[in-house]
């Protein structure tokens, strides 16, 4: 193949294949937005592409919504506005009263019947006048023609494949698939592994499942089948996303994979999205094939556009059933003669429609002229596809209206505090924050819970590296938890990194044990990928024998102990550069740990009135027999317990040489007698435990006493919303499919002072990030908080909202019937697709939804301009707030004045009016 | 000092999104360019208005640049290949002439 073509395929389909989100492997679940790539769009237009793409719907079902409404969750005021609004916007001819009448009816009245739904039967009416049965006439032809050019657009050669053969082609293609890349991708799981998985994906499928009778280069398998389906070479793009949106799961698995070069997996056998599609449509091609003797008709898309021609009827048939449109009735007559099929069913897509339009307007239907009616029709098939849109914004004005009459104007008295709390901006924290304050004179704040630490962790006892950040950087420290034994290196460390590295070379690799390599520390091309690193289990069994107790070595190595270790190491000549560069990665600087302690108590706003105490608490979760526990861990550490982040962060902020550039360079003052205490809360049973703690003092032993207090006023309080007392057992109960609410019902992310928030509770729905603009003065804080834990949120929110509104497609659908396939995701029953996103128990509840799926409300207290010129300048979040991805509202200390980003534009609220709000 | 004899080669400066990154690095792998640097970071402004660099805590959102020495033949290749991303997305490619002293360095893998 020609370079310049095999490259220009290349790049096409990895563009194509942008559609798909990344997918994480289940032991790291990071939550994200299943439209993120479409988020250049306008929420709307990426919610009507991912319904193209992926098939998903976009919003609620009308009857899930109609119940938030009756039960006062959209409020009746926020409902009108919103029909107002889209009125307004679409332009509609008719008489605005009539359009409104007939709008609010149809969405709100008990049991709309739809006027073309195929099971509506048929009941005494009088004929409904010409024209408007004229309306509904149908061209066959047309509707064939237009089906067929759909190809490629909205369908897949297969699904229009499957309609005129009348073979279940489809569910076998994607059976195939997920059975070849799954034997392929299985990170130990199956019991006998398939051979030659180092050659990458395409090569060793098409030895494996062909016999080797495939072509040389993946590029060349995409452009054979496309030629050979006759798809037009300007469509391949749509074409390569729309069967890539199909297998969405594996998909995103292999995009994730494949940019995380340094994933283990992947650089043992690699594979990425053209292996991925060569292989897709070669299996496309094979099922075909074997169907192909008795549908000639249709093997590429220019013979089904011939055999369209050559006799509509029958196809037209055929695509009636498909689409599920022929009238019950009328069912026997759909093959005959077409002409009165087609004019039969137009007379009762009338009738039902005059009846419901009869249901919804009442008598004065029958005064209306046909024109009125054909406008009415119109306007009813708009209302179908676009409601979803008047809905939401109903929903999220009702919400955000509670929001802002709950928030305080007022700056409270500043007194000095017993002791302060940092918190992770996790909805869940704020439950707890509010009982601790509750208890006394404790301030709490929110901060993103990996504490402004990114690093990749190396535990004792698991043996591999793990990223304790935000998935959106990449730690550029290593930090190691090491055998403890006073003060210099000992003979244990120097064990320990010697059987590092003796691991390394042995080449062992046992199928049984997950091992993630220590990448980053001991990377690949240092030994050459002949080697291949086996930590996990020789690790374990030292550690665990020897009983060692652990200790976290933060500062970065001395010159004499890199010495020593490569002494003891004696690596070769020409490894010994590399190696000692690598050593050099291991803890942080002075003026590193200060720089990063100093970012994050700034972008708090904690720069002075240091209390006594302060506790720094990460968070985790448990839960047993729970595929998805890493999904209630702490998003910014990755999808992992955010202990080790406080830990190193409270070491860091008690070392009094740090300290020290903290007053000489960010004239930062923590008081000699202040002490920084890590600890972590368990989101399932709502416990606090310390770590790494000072002497105990009486004040101290009363704080925790209190702590403990509040922690089972949360429980208690989380107990109702799970409807279930014994919160504790959740967590060790191997049968429980919802060991707590997680992220559910999040809605809103404060960026600004607590007492905003402090007044109401908010039972654990709204993410809090502390922040002070008088500290700010170029914005680089807030900066930093958008650009990073607001994306963060926003995923985390727009994953529960995509779940919750089409659970079958962008959530996992029901966990009573997931198998964990290859350890890295989980499917449903024996073989589907990779399921993404979360399963049906973490968001419905009795057939309602718990969450309330609602786009971000983001509020961000600081001067309009300034916040305004902050958002400007970052691409991302400008783009979420000019795209609609979230709600933006800015709240001005100077002016009094709330702004929120509305209808393409910044626009001023009174607060007066605020209060008021469908009050 | 000995006169140090120069090649012609032509110099391939690539300004994408760091999301594209990658899609970037494999492209100039296939094409087997010997070598390339990547600049991260970048600030600058353009079509899309301001973009800022050096997020502390977002490595997505801004822009890279790759550069890279090759052949002429390989550059059209490149360029081919690289059509499809510049049509959806945002980013620049320049292509300019250059001189270099080790020749061996930048023909590794000619085809």
């Amino acid at each position: 193949m020609r370079l310049g073509r095999k490259l220009w395929i290349r790049t096409l389909t990895f563009v194509a294949g942008e559609v798909v989100p990344f997918f994480w492997t289940m032991r790291n679940f990071i939550h994200h937005n299943p439209l993120h790539e479409l988020e250049h769009l306008p929420f709307e237009k990426a919610v009507e592409e991912g319904e193209r793409v992926f098939g998903g719907r976009g919003f609620l079902r009308r009857r899930d919504y109609r119940r938030l409404y009756e039960k006062g969750v959209i409020s009746h005021d926020a409902l009108i506005a919103s029909v107002r609004r889209f009125i307004r916007e679409e332009g509609i001819q008719l008489d605005p009263d009539l359009a409104y009448e007939f709008i609010l009816r149809t969405l709100t009245s008990e049991n709309s019947p739809r006027p073309y739904s195929n099971l509506y039967l048929l009941r005494n009416t009088s004929k409904p006048p010409r024209p408007l049965i004229d309306h509904f006439i149908e061209d066959p032809a047309e509707v064939v023609r237009e089906f067929v050019d759909s190809v490629g657009k909205r369908i897949t050669f297969p699904e229009a494949f499957e309609v005129f053969s009348e073979e279940p082609v489809t569910a076998h293609i994607e059976e195939e698939l997920a059975r070849g890349v799954f034997a392929f991708l299985d990170e130990g799981n199956a019991t006998a592994s398939m051979p030659g998985r180092e050659k990458g994906l395409y090569r060793t499928w098409g030895e494996v499942f062909m016999g080797g009778k495939v072509p040389e280069e993946p590029e060349e398998a995409i452009e054979q089948v496309l030629r050979e389906l006759s798809i037009p070479e300007t469509r391949w793009k749509d074409y390569i996303s729309l069967e890539l949106g199909r297998s969405k799961g594996i998909a995103g698995y292999i995009r994730w994979r494949s940019s995380n070069r340094d994933y283990y997996w992947q650089s043992l056998y690699p594979a990425d999205i053209v292996d991925l599609t060569a292989v897709k449509l070669l299996v496309i091609r094979e099922v075909l094939r074997s169907h192909l003797k008795a549908h000639q008709e249709f093997r590429d898309l220019q013979s089904m556009r011939n055999y369209v021609q050559k006799d509509p009827q029958e196809c037209y048939r055929k695509v009636e059933f498909f689409k599920k449109e022929a009238p019950l009735e009328l069912v026997e007559r759909c093959g005959e003669d077409l002409k009165d099929y087609v004019s039969s069913k137009a007379e009762i897509r009338a009738r039902n429609f005059m009846i419901f339009l009869s249901e919804v307007l009442g008598p004065k239907t029958q005064v209306l002229s046909s024109d009125v009616l054909i406008e009415l029709a119109n306007l009813d098939e708009e209302l179908e596809r676009r409601e979803g849109m008047i809905w939401l914004r109903a929903l999220e004005e009702s919400l955000a209206g509670d929001l802002l009459r709950k928030i305080s104007f007022s700056p409270p008295e500043e007194t000095l505090p017993e002791a302060q709390f940092l918190f992770c901006i996790d909805v869940r924290s704020e439950r707890i924050r509010k009982a601790i304050e509750e208890q006394g004179n404790y301030e709490t704040y929110g901060i993103a819970g990996f504490f402004g630490i990114p690093m990749a962790f190396v535990e004792l006892r698991r043996g591999h590296e793990e990223y304790l950040c935000p998935v959106l950087i990449r730690p550029r420290n290593v930090v190691l938890e090491l055998p403890e034994e006073g003060k210099s290196m000992g003979e244990s460390t120097l064990h320990l990194f010697e059987k590092i590295l003796h691991d390394l070379k042995a080449n062992v690799l046992t199928p049984f044990i997950t091992v993630e390599a220590i990448g980053f520390l001991f990377g690949f091309d240092f030994l050459g990928k002949t080697f291949l690193p086996s930590l996990y289990g020789p690790l374990r069994e030292f550690v665990l024998s020897d009983r060692v107790k652990a200790k976290i070595r933060v500062d970065k190595l001395t010159e004499e102990e890199i010495e020593t270790v490569l002494r003891r190491l004696k690596p070769d000549e020409e490894q010994k550069p590399y190696l000692r560069e690598q050593l050099t990665f291991i803890g942080f600087s002075r003026e590193e740990q200060a720089n990063m302690v100093a970012k994050a108590l700034q972008s708090i706003g904690l720069t002075g009135r240091f209390a006594p105490y302060i506790f720094v608490i990460g968070h985790e979760s448990r839960s047993d027999n729970n595929p998805y526990e890493s999904a209630l861990d702490c998003g910014a550490c990755g999808g992992a317990s955010g202990i080790y982040n406080a830990r190193v962060f409270c070491m860091m902020a008690n070392d009094l040489g740090v300290r020290q550039v903290l007053r000489d360079r960010y004239h930062i003052e923590v008081p000699d007698e202040t002490v920084f205490i890590p600890g972590v809360h368990n989101t399932t049973t709502d416990r606090i435990t310390f770590y790494d703690l000072p002497p105990l003092t009486s004040d101290l032993e009363r704080i925790f006493k209190e702590i403990d207090w509040a922690s089972e006023s949360t429980a208690r309080e989380r107990a109702v919303d799970l409807e279930d007392k014994k919160v504790l057992q959740r967590a060790y109960d191997w049968s429980q499919v919802r060991p707590e609410w997680g992220l559910s019902g999040n809605y809103a992310f404060v960026i600004g002072p607590r007492w905003l928030t402090k007044e109401f509770p908010f039972k654990g729905k709204v993410f809090l990030h502390s922040y002070n603009w008088e500290i700010d003065r170029r914005g680089f804080l807030l900066e930093t908080i958008l650009s990073g834990p607001l994306i963060v949120g926003q995923w985390i929110n727009m994953e529960h909202y995509f779940s919750t509104v089409d659970n079958e497609v962008y959530g996992s659908s029901s966990k009573v019937y997931h198998n964990v396939v290859g350890r890295f995701g989980v499917m449903t029953g024996n073989l589907s697709d990779l399921r993404t996103g979360l399963p049906y128990q973490t968001l419905w509840r009795r057939d309602e939804p718990y969450h309330y799926p609602i786009r971000l409300i983001t509020l961000i207290y600081a001067p309009f301009e300034f916040a305004r010129s902050v958002i400007e300048r970052v691409y991302q979040v400008r783009n979420l707030v000019e795209n609609r991805w979230i709600n933006a509202f800015i709240i001005d200390p100077q002016t009094g004045k709330v702004w929120r980003f509305i209808e393409g534009e910044w626009r001023e609220l009174d607060i007066k009016e605020v209060a008021l709000w469908e009050s | 000092m000995g006169e140090l004899k120069l090649y012609e080669l032509k110099k391939v400066e690539i300004i994408v999104k760091g999301e594209h990154l990658s899609i970037i690095t494999d492209l100039l792998e296939k094409a087997e360019v010997s070598g390339y640097t990547i600049v991260h970071n970048l600030s600058g402004k353009g079509s899309h208005g301001f973009h800022e660099g050096h997020l502390l805590f977002n490595e997505e959102d801004t822009l890279v640049m790759v550069i890279s020495v090759m052949p002429e033949e390989k550059v059209e290749a490149v360029l081919e290949g690289i059509t499809p991303l510049l049509s959806e997305h945002s980013g620049v490619v320049f292509v300019s002439d250059v001189r270099v002293s080790r020749l061996e360095k930048f023909k590794a893998g000619t085809p």
